[in-house]
């Protein structure tokens, strides 16, 4: 309208809108908190010994002996946060990479699996140097979650088949699949129970704090998630897939091969969740159960989407995920509070989170509230 | 359906008293405008783009709320909080773009809303009945059980008058009604317009075409920069007086140019044809040429093949027959970047939709055609330096001003947006530049600097096919000017000397010259005599 | 000759059955998925509504029949089956209001939404019941089945029609059956209905033509969630007599995908669910056969897959061969 005017008033909109978000994360948290301690209320004898211990369970405890002096123990509960928060991360920017071109690709958990079982087969059956096998194992690992992470890339270009659906049927026959392999053929027949043969201790991942799985996939993850914010920000895939997921028809005019774009994201998705398995395969287990717990992408899900999709807030979304987790465990080993609490609250803060029009609509009707107590009862124009 | 009584001719009936809007995002669209519209009278909107016309109007019914003043209907105060309400109270609304439900049949649509039961069962029996007795009294021809998407434009509008008529409206809300029809439906419409108002309706005509005005309305009010600059009896302004109201100062010309006459044609399409995704024909063989620094116009009432044409060009849509070439290299059929890399540029008919991604910066909408070549990227790795160069010296060179590079494109007006659409089109160094609607919901002042580009990009040898249902636009900058009606081409004339009267009957599809095809050299003269 | 059509029509009539039981669940949730994807809202969130009315029908029978133990007890199993849809319908107002007034993303909040309902339903399973397994160690009623008498003299009919014991059918597969006609009417024949797909088709007009768009937007999603309520009900009172946790095995997303299939019309999206109950059916009858337990899993999310590929394909082949 007013040219010369509209200037400095946008710049005072969007520094309002940068302060919005900037204050969207705290809010949601202590909203999706607030709620959880309100259902440990309903149902808990002890709510606040229970809620604290949520908070701070997965602390490491630092007590003053008479004897030994200062001792820093629970070491490896918080090794476990670690270790999850590794994981986690890995599967959060397995799914945040495929969102920024809003794929809703629900398919981490199937990446992972597949991820996990091709690399314990390489490495448990290619002979060779632990340097050259490691490699490969890597490799097939990346390879079989790329295609895993493509393919229902390919359907929705192909023959528009809703992602979240594919990537979910998709994930069972995975599952399916890798406990088929591993009660058959690669079944340990020593084993006690139905678990594939230990990884030679060679290609085991070197462990950085001692009694923890902590192992040097903690150095690689800083890297990982440099790489991930540069192939988004900095390269032209990365360019294609967020102009994809802002604006289709925008790309589409534009020249933007949209249909590779859609696949390449899941399939890039679909690396790291692989990455993540072999963590799993790797470095935490050592050896693939065949009852290895589905549900870890889903994890992956909620870490991405408290993280906004944004690769370089995804490893602090994980490690307080992890961290809640973990607080959440010791929470149901000392109170009367059962660990699922932690998913309800994770869920409200990610539905607080996304309502973009939640905070704004308070602060309306805040102003408005106090404006009419002003006014005292007199009729505004 | 029982209305209020019909007032007495004369009487204000809906007055907007010292009402202001402001919007969230800091636009002051009115300032303190008072208006009163009386019963019984035809009373005219004026005002060029973006002075506030529509906001005026979404707040007479009920689509937004006034931040201040006040809405007053048979001389009492109201707030009218959404359309169910203005409905009720009797005011109506024929919106510019016709929102139908292209599924439904005539009669649904013109029923949305308030569907006549039997029991809790919808009587259509009952709503064919009104439907057509509606139909006859005020003499808009539809036919009742044809589905809307099957239906042309001109017959949709019908639809739309109809629907608010079904409401019980007596105070019916036009927005730029001429915009989709030919000037032989524009005045058809008017006769229905003078019939409803003999029968005790009354009309309000939102609208920025002065002849119009001059034509059919009672009294008018002016609107500029969202404040009212002047209003009263038609008939006792002059032309100039009520130009004077519009526009502070006179517009700056269309610069003139020279016409071309052309040999070689740079941009060869032969019986392009396209069909619709339900298997309907969108566009019947199709021929025309454009030679180098040429722009030719495609005149013609919206919905008519037009934005197939340009779309299957692009490569957006598939062609199901004939090809194009341009510099004897075909483009057609191959992929939207492979078209442009043949030199094709595209302006896009939907701005916010196509044209920019509103939630994303201003560079990196600006770097959307060219970011993977150099220097933008260098195998597949983007140069953040060279993109804020570039950015930078787009948006200094379109004349927009913006806080920086980072700014999200939705916060700039319309103008600025479409002006930075085509600096990024004529960046690319086009040989053919296809514009479809460039100046739609652009303030006037934006709309010359574009025009401005758009010239100059003609004389750097580039031709531009040019698509607009604004036909003064049209012929000033036009070398040649085919008209486009049902599909097909049904008209090529030269653009000298040539009116909006000699097109009229051809926009409709009324008249048609025999297998039109729009080629160098069999355009039409005014006087019917070819070139 | 009419032995065979004898063995062949009693075989047919005992398979329908079979996949009428598998694909209630299913249907009764894809239709609901139907009514809010034609008012422009995909309801995402169809396997945590179905999980959430699943535990509270059986929470709830077990406290009416601990509160009011006087009521004849198929009264506490109408009871239980009522707090199960209040539930459900609930859990979809809270997606509702974080949607359509605070402007949440649609697909995101469903989700999020099936995470809260798997979080909360094992939460108070264990609070409730001390075990995170299921309800097995509670005695909880089921909700009655319907016999049609009088079919002795047509046993394929009565078989059809009353089932493999001949007790007849679960009163809630006679809901989803009698759901459909009741839709179709709802949605041509009713005012409602026509709000409900114009809201959806094109909200702009619907708003000017005076129609509540967000109030029927509301209503779709509450819609939404009374069906997958009614779809978990059965779960947990019909189809097995408990709650276990996870119970509901991906239906919620097999209904979304009948949807998908079934070209969101209605009798594609039935079609659909029946074709996935059949798969259903088929695993397990495979599975007697003496099939790896594991590949027998594979075949539905299978099914699924192709059927989305083969809808997929057709709306291709039909707009390839139009032009």
């Amino acid at each position: 309208m007013k040219q010369a005017t509209a200037l400095p008033l946008q710049q005072r909109l969007q520094r309002q809108q940068a302060l919005a978000q900037r204050l969207r994360l705290p809010v949601a948290l202590a909203a999706g908190l607030g709620c959880g301690f309100l259902i440990m209320c309903a149902v808990s004898s002890e709510p606040l010994r229970a809620f604290l211990t949520l908070l701070t369970g997965a602390l490491p405890r630092l007590h003053w002996g008479a004897g030994e002096g200062w001792q820093l123990t629970r070491l490896v509960r918080f090794g476990a946060v670690i270790e999850d928060a590794i994981t986690l991360t890995l599967l959060g920017l397995a799914v945040a990479i495929p969102f920024r071109a809003r794929q809703f690709s629900l398919g981490a958990d199937g990446q992972l699996f597949l991820g996990a079982l091709a690399a314990t087969v390489v490495s448990l059956y290619l002979p060779g140097p632990w340097f050259v096998v490691l490699s490969l194992s890597m490799l097939a690992a990346c390879a079989s979650g790329f295609l895993w992470g493509a393919l229902p890339g390919l359907l929705k270009t192909r023959f528009q088949a809703n992602e979240i659906v594919t990537t979910l049927m998709l994930n069972i026959v995975a599952v399916q699949a890798y406990r088929w392999l591993v009660s058959g053929w690669l079944r340990d027949p020593a084993g006690g129970f139905i678990v594939t043969p230990f990884l030679p201790a060679s290609l085991q991942l070197p462990v950085l704090l001692v009694h923890t799985n902590v192992t040097v996939m903690l150095l690689a993850l800083p890297l990982l998630v440099w790489t991930s914010w540069l192939l988004l920000m900095r390269t032209t895939l990365g360019y294609e897939i967020r102009v994809v997921g802002q604006s289709a028809a925008f790309a589409l005019q534009a020249g933007l091969p949209v249909q590779r774009t859609v696949w390449l994201s899941m399939g890039a998705g679909g690396v790291l969740a692989a990455l993540a398995g072999m963590h799993i395969s790797h470095g935490l287990l050592k050896r693939l159960p065949v009852d290895l717990p589905a549900g870890l992408g889903y994890e992956g899900l909620l870490v991405a989407l408290l993280a906004r999709c944004e690769p370089r807030a995804v490893p602090w979304a994980a490690l307080m995920y992890a961290y809640l987790r973990t607080g959440a465990l010791a929470m149901e080993r000392s109170t009367d509070v059962s660990r699922e609490v932690v998913l309800v609250i994770q869920a409200l803060v990610i539905l607080f989170l996304v309502a973009e029009r939640m905070q704004p609509a308070l602060a309306g009707g805040w102003l408005r509230w106090r404006a009419r107590r002003v006014a005292g009862g007199r009729h505004d124009a | 359906m029982s209305t209020p009584a019909m007032p007495q001719a004369g009487t204000a009936l809906l007055e907007l008293r010292q009402v202001s809007k402001l919007y969230p995002n800091g636009t002051l669209a009115n300032d303190d405008v008072s208006l009163s519209i009386r019963a019984g009278e035809i009373h005219a909107i004026v005002g060029e783009n973006g002075a506030g016309k529509s906001t005026v109007m979404k707040m007479l019914y009920g689509l937004e709320q006034p931040s201040c003043g006040s809405l007053w209907l048979d001389g009492q105060a109201r707030v009218l909080a959404d359309p169910a309400q203005a409905i009720a109270a009797g005011i109506g609304l024929v919106p510019q773009h016709l929102h139908l439900l292209p599924s439904f049949t005539v009669t649904d649509n013109i029923v949305l809303g308030a569907e006549p039961r039997r029991g809790w069962r919808i009587d259509r029996k009952t709503a064919l009945r009104r439907v057509q007795s509606l139909v006859q009294q005020f003499g808009l021809e539809v036919e009742p059980l044809a589905r809307v998407r099957d239906l042309p434009v001109g017959v949709q509008q019908r639809v739309g008058i109809l629907k608010a008529l079904y409401r019980g409206a007596r105070v019916l809300l036009l927005d730029e009604p001429t915009a989709v029809l030919s000037v032989q439906e524009a005045e058809s419409l008017f006769r229905v317009l003078r019939s409803m108002v003999a029968q005790g309706l009354t009309v309000v005509l939102i609208s920025h075409k002065l002849k119009e005005i001059r034509d059919v309305a009672d009294r008018f009010t002016v609107l500029r920069k969202g404040r009212v600059s002047g209003s009263g009896r038609v008939s006792d302004f002059s032309e100039a007086e009520l130009g004077s109201m519009i526009v502070s100062k006179a517009p700056p010309p269309i610069p003139a140019r020279t016409r071309q006459r052309a040999t070689q044609p740079l941009v060869e399409i032969r019986d392009l044809q396209a069909h619709h995704a339900d298997g309907r024909l969108a566009m019947q063989s199709l021929s025309l040429d454009i030679a180098a620094g040429e722009i030719l116009g495609i005149a013609g009432v919206e919905g008519n093949g037009q934005d197939v044409l340009a779309r299957v060009l692009l490569g957006l849509q598939p062609a199901s027959g004939g090809q194009g070439r341009l510099q004897g290299r075909r483009f057609t059929g191959l992929s939207v970047r492979e078209v442009r890399a043949c030199g094709v540029g595209y302006i896009p008919e939907d701005r916010m939709r196509d044209g920019v991604a509103a939630e994303m910066s201003i560079a990196d909408n600006l770097i959307a055609v060219s970011y993977h070549q150099a220097p933008l990227a260098r195998r597949g790795w983007l140069d953040s330096a060279a993109i804020g160069r570039t950015a930078a010296t787009l948006m200094q060179h379109c004349g927009v001003a913006a806080p920086s590079s980072a700014t999200l494109m939705g916060a700039l007006s319309g103008g600025n947006m479409q002006k930075l659409v085509l600096g990024r089109e004529v960046a690319a160094g086009p040989r053919l530049l296809i514009a479809s609607q460039p100046t739609r919901g652009v303030d006037i002042g934006a709309a010359r600097a574009l025009h401005g580009q758009l010239l100059a990009l003609c004389e750097g040898g580039a031709a531009i096919l040019l698509i607009s249902a604004d036909l003064d636009e049209l012929l000033v900058l036009s070398d040649r000017v085919a008209v486009m009606a049902e599909g097909a081409l049904v008209a090529h004339f030269d653009a000298a000397g040539l009116s909006a009267d000699v097109l009229g009957p051809y926009l409709t599809g009324a008249q048609r010259q025999q297998n039109a095809t729009a080629l160098l050299d069999n355009a039409v003269t005014f006087s019917g005599v070819p070139a | 000759m009419t032995h065979d059509y004898w063995a062949w029509s009693m075989a047919a009539a005992t398979l329908l059955p079979a996949v009428l039981r598998a694909a209630t669940p299913i249907l009764l949730a894809a239709l609901g998925g139907l009514i809010s994807d034609l008012a422009g809202c995909i309801n995402v969130g169809l396997e945590g509504l179905m999980l959430v009315a699943a535990f509270f029908a059986v929470v709830g029978s077990v406290l009416a029949a601990y509160w009011l133990p006087g009521l004849p007890p198929v009264w506490h199993a109408w009871l239980g089956a009522l707090a199960g849809v209040l539930a459900a319908m609930l859990l979809a107002l809270l997606l509702a209001v974080f949607h359509l007034e605070w402007g949440a993303d649609l697909i995101v909040a469903g989700i999020a939404l099936n995470v809260l309902a798997a979080g909360l339903t094992v939460f108070l399973l264990s609070t409730l019941v001390g075990d995170k397994g299921s309800t097995a160690s509670l005695d909880t009623p089921v909700l009655p089945a319907l016999h049609l008498p009088g079919l002795q003299s047509w046993p394929q009919l009565d078989l059809l029609l009353n089932g493999e014991h001949g007790r007849g059918h679960h009163l809630l597969l006679w809901t989803a059956l009698l759901a459909i006609p009741l839709l179709r009417l709802l949605l041509r024949h009713t005012r409602t209905g026509v709000w409900l797909c114009a809201s959806g088709e094109h909200p702009q007009a619907a708003a000017e033509a005076g129609i509540p768009v967000k109030r029927m937007r509301y209503l779709a999603l509450l819609v939404s969630g009374m069906l997958a309520g009614l779809g978990g009900v059965y779960l947990s009172m019909g189809y097995l007599s408990l709650f276990q946790s996870d119970m509901t095995a991906g239906r919620g997303f097999l209904a979304l995908a009948a949807v998908f299939v079934g070209a969101r019309g209605l009798t594609g999206t039935v079609l659909a669910s029946l074709l996935f109950g059949a798969s259903a059916v088929l695993s397990t009858r495979l599975g007697a056969a003496g099939m790896a337990p594991q590949l027998l899993y594979m075949l539905p999310p299978v099914v699924t897959l192709l059927a989305l590929v083969a809808a997929g394909a057709r709306k291709q082949g039909r707009a390839h061969r139009s032009s």
